[in-house]
C-alpha cells in the first residue's frame, strides 16, 4: 500500500549501536532494546510482587478466621493491591512488550534511547511516589479514589508523573515502527504480535488521556483550590482509565497466549485476517462497554445501561472467543500438521502437559473462560442490581485479569526472560509446579468468591462481623477463599524466586533447545 | 462436506471445545436467572 512507503526520513535512526541474533527466533537484538525491554520487565515482575503482597494481606484478613488487620491498614493494602496490580504491572509489562514488538520482532533499533530512559524513568518515580503515599497512609482511597473521598496530593501526583511516562513509552512505540519502516528493516504487514501490541497501546493512550481528565481535577479538589467535584463526571472518566486499561492487559494476554503458542508448540494462527480482525473489535468495543460501570447509578437512564453495559458486554465477548479459538486452533492444526493425531481430541495427547508453558496457557485460557461467563453475568443488568458490589465482583476480576492476564504473562515471561538475558530458565519443573498452583489457588479463590457473592458478601470491607449479627455461610465462604488466597500467593512467591534465580543463577547459554524448550511431544 | 473440505478443516477439536463452552455459557446464564427469580420468589 502506498501509506506504507514514502515516509519521513526524519524518523530514522542516526546512531551506532551493536547487536546479536537470537539463536531461537533468528531476529536481530539490539542492545538498548533488550535492555529497555528487561528493564520494564523487572519493573513489571516488581510492580506484582507489592501487587501480590497486598493482595495476600487482605486475602487473608477478609478470611474471618484470621481478620489481623485493622481498617487503616486494611484500606491502605486494598488501595496498594488496586493501584499495583491494576496500573503498575500491567503498565510495566505492556512497556516491555511495546519495546520488545516495535524493536526486536522488526528487527529495528527503538527510536530514542533516552526518550525509553526518560519514561522508565518517570514511570518508575512515579510508582515510588503512589506506593509511599500508600504505605504511608496517606492515601487510603482505595484504587477507584472516588470524590468525596481524597488523598495527599503526591497521590494524584504519582499517577501523573506515570501516566506522562507512559505515553512517552507509547510515543516511543510508534516512532520505533515508523523508523524500522523508513529504514526497511519491516516491510509489509507488521507481524501479528506487533500488530496486537499496538491495539493494545491505541487503547494504553484512550485510557491514559481519560486518567488525565479525571485524575487532574481530583487533584486540585485534593488541594482544596475548588470546592466540588461531580463524582458522576470523575467516575465517567476514572474508568474510561479503569476498565479501558484492562482491555489492554487483555489485549497483551492474547499476545501472550500467541507468543507462547509460538515459542512452545511452533504454532501459529490459522487465519490471520480472522485474528487481526479480533484485535480490532477490542478497539471498537472496549471504550462504550463502560455503561456496565453505572448499572445501578440512579442518574444514568436504563436504555444507556442496556446498550453501554449489557448489550457491550456481551459484544466484548465475542473478540476473546475468536483469540481463544484461534490460540487452540492453531496449536491443534500444529499438532495435526505433525502427523499421528486421531479423533476430534487426539491433538490434546501431544501436548505436554507436565510443561510449564502447556500448564500456564491452559490455565490462563480456562480460567478466562470462567471469567467470560461471570463478566456477562455482571454486565447483565438484573443480574446486576443482585450482585452488585458483592464478592461476585471480584470473583469476575480474579478470573480475567490475574488467571488470564497474569498467568499468560508468567507463561510468556519464562521464555522472554530467558531469550533476552541469554540464560537457561531456573527451576524448569518447579515453574509447571507454579502455574498449577497458580491456577489452582485462583480457581478455589474464584469459586468461594462467587459463593460469597450470591449469599450477598460485600466486597471492599474490612470486616463482616457486623457485631455477631453475620448471615449463614458468609464465613465458611470467605474462609475458603482465604485458603484459596494461601495458594495463589506462595505460587505468585515462586514465581518470583524463578525469575530472580534465573537472572542471577541461570545457566549462560544460547542452545536453542536450552532457551525455548518445546512442549510437545 | 467434500472430502477435500474436510482434509482442509484443520481445527475440528478447537471449534468443539469452544461450541462445548458456549453450550455451558447460555446453560449457566439462562440458570441464573432461575436463581434470581427463586430469591425473588423466597424474598
Amino acid at each position: 500500500m502506498a501509506i506504507a512507503e514514502p515516509l519521513p526520513r526524519v524518523v530514522s535512526i542516526d546512531r551506532p549501536e551493536t547487536s546479536r541474533t537470537c539463536t531461537v527466533t533468528g531476529l536481530r537484538i539490539y542492545a538498548g532494546a533488550q535492555a529497555l525491554t528487561l528493564a520494564n520487565a523487572v519493573a513489571a515482575v516488581l510492580a506484582l510482587a507489592a501487587g501480590g503482597l497486598f493482595g495476600t494481606l487482605i486475602g487473608l484478613s477478609r478470611a474471618p478466621a484470621l481478620e489481623f488487620l485493622g481498617p487503616g491498614t486494611f484500606y491502605a493494602a486494598l488501595t496498594g493491591h488496586g493501584v499495583a496490580a491494576l496500573v503498575l504491572w500491567p503498565i510495566f509489562f505492556e512497556v516491555a512488550a511495546m519495546v520488545f514488538a516495535s524493536s526486536i520482532l522488526l528487527n529495528a533499533r527503538v527510536w530514542s534511547m533516552k526518550l525509553g530512559w526518560l519514561s522508565f524513568a518517570l514511570m518508575t518515580g512515579g510508582s515510588i511516589v503512589l506506593l509511599l503515599t500508600i504505605l504511608l497512609g496517606d492515601a487510603s482511597v482505595m484504587f477507584t479514589a472516588y470524590p468525596p473521598l481524597v488523598a495527599t496530593q503526591w497521590f494524584y501526583i504519582g499517577y501523573l508523573v506515570f501516566a506522562v511516562g507512559a505515553l512517552g513509552a507509547i510515543v516511543n512505540f510508534a516512532l520505533t515502527i515508523v523508523a524500522a519502516r523508513a529504514e526497511g528493516a519491516q516491510e509489509g504487514s507488521l507481524p501479528l504480535i506487533t500488530y496486537g501490541v499496538g491495539c493494545a497501546a491505541i487503547l494504553a493512550l484512550l485510557s491514559i488521556l481519560s486518567g488525565l481528565v479525571a485524575l487532574i481535577p481530583a487533584w486540585v479538589y485534593a488541594n482544596g483550590w475548588t470546592g466540588t467535584l461531580e463524582p458522576i463526571v470523575y467516575r465517567g472518566w476514572f474508568w474510561g482509565l479503569g476498565h479501558t486499561l484492562q482491555y489492554v492487559n487483555v489485549i497483551a494476554m492474547v499476545v501472550a497466549w500467541y507468543g507462547i503458542a509460538a515459542f512452545a508448540f511452533g504454532a501459529g494462527p490459522v487465519n490471520q485476517k480472522f485474528t487481526r480482525f479480533a484485535f480490532v473489535l477490542y478497539l471498537i468495543i472496549a471504550v462504550p462497554v463502560l455503561g456496565h460501570h453505572f448499572l445501578v447509578d440512579p442518574s444514568i437512564g436504563t436504555t444507556t445501561k442496556f446498550v453501554g453495559g449489557t448489550a457491550m458486554g456481551f459484544a466484548l465477548g465475542i473478540p476473546s472467543l475468536m483469540h481463544g479459538l484461534a490460540v487452540m486452533g492453531g496449536i491443534e492444526a500444529e499438532m495435526r500438521a505433525r502427523g499421528a493425531v486421531t479423533g476430534l481430541f487426539g491433538w490434546l495427547k501431544s501436548l505436554r502437559f507436565g510443561h510449564f508453558a502447556t500448564a500456564s496457557l491452559t490455565c490462563s485460557l480456562l480460567i478466562f473462560a470462567v471469567g467470560g461467563w461471570s463478566g456477562t453475568v455482571e454486565t447483565t443488568l438484573p443480574l446486576n442490581l443482585v450482585n452488585h458490589n458483592t464478592m461476585g465482583v471480584p470473583a469476575h476480576i480474579h478470573s480475567v485479569v490475574v488467571g488470564g492476564t497474569t498467568l499468560a504473562f508468567m507463561g510468556f515471561a519464562y521464555y522472554l526472560v530467558p531469550l533476552l538475558s541469554r540464560r537457561r530458565l531456573w527451576g524448569g519443573r518447579l515453574a509447571t509446579v507454579q502455574a498449577y498452583l497458580y491456577g489452582g489457588g485462583l480457581l478455589l479463590m474464584i469459586v468461594a468468591q462467587t459463593w460469597a457473592g450470591a449469599l450477598g458478601v460485600p466486597r471492599r470491607t474490612q470486616s463482616i462481623d457486623y457485631g455477631g449479627g453475620t448471615p449463614g455461610g458468609w464465613d465458611a465462604s470467605m474462609n475458603l477463599n482465604g485458603v484459596g488466597v494461601a495458594f495463589a500467593s506462595t505460587a505468585g512467591v515462586l514465581f518470583i524466586v524463578i525469575m530472580v534465580a534465573t537472572l542471577v543463577l541461570g545457566k549462560r547459554t544460547d542452545d536453542p533447545a536450552e532457551l525455548a524448550e518445546p512442549a510437545f511431544r | 462436506m467434500t472430502k477435500e473440505a474436510n482434509r482442509r478443516f484443520e481445527t475440528p477439536g478447537s471449534l468443539a471445545i469452544m461450541l462445548i463452552y458456549l453450550a455451558m455459557f447460555g446453560v449457566f446464564w439462562l440458570l441464573s436467572f432461575v436463581y434470581l427469580g427463586l430469591r425473588w420468589a423466597i424474598g
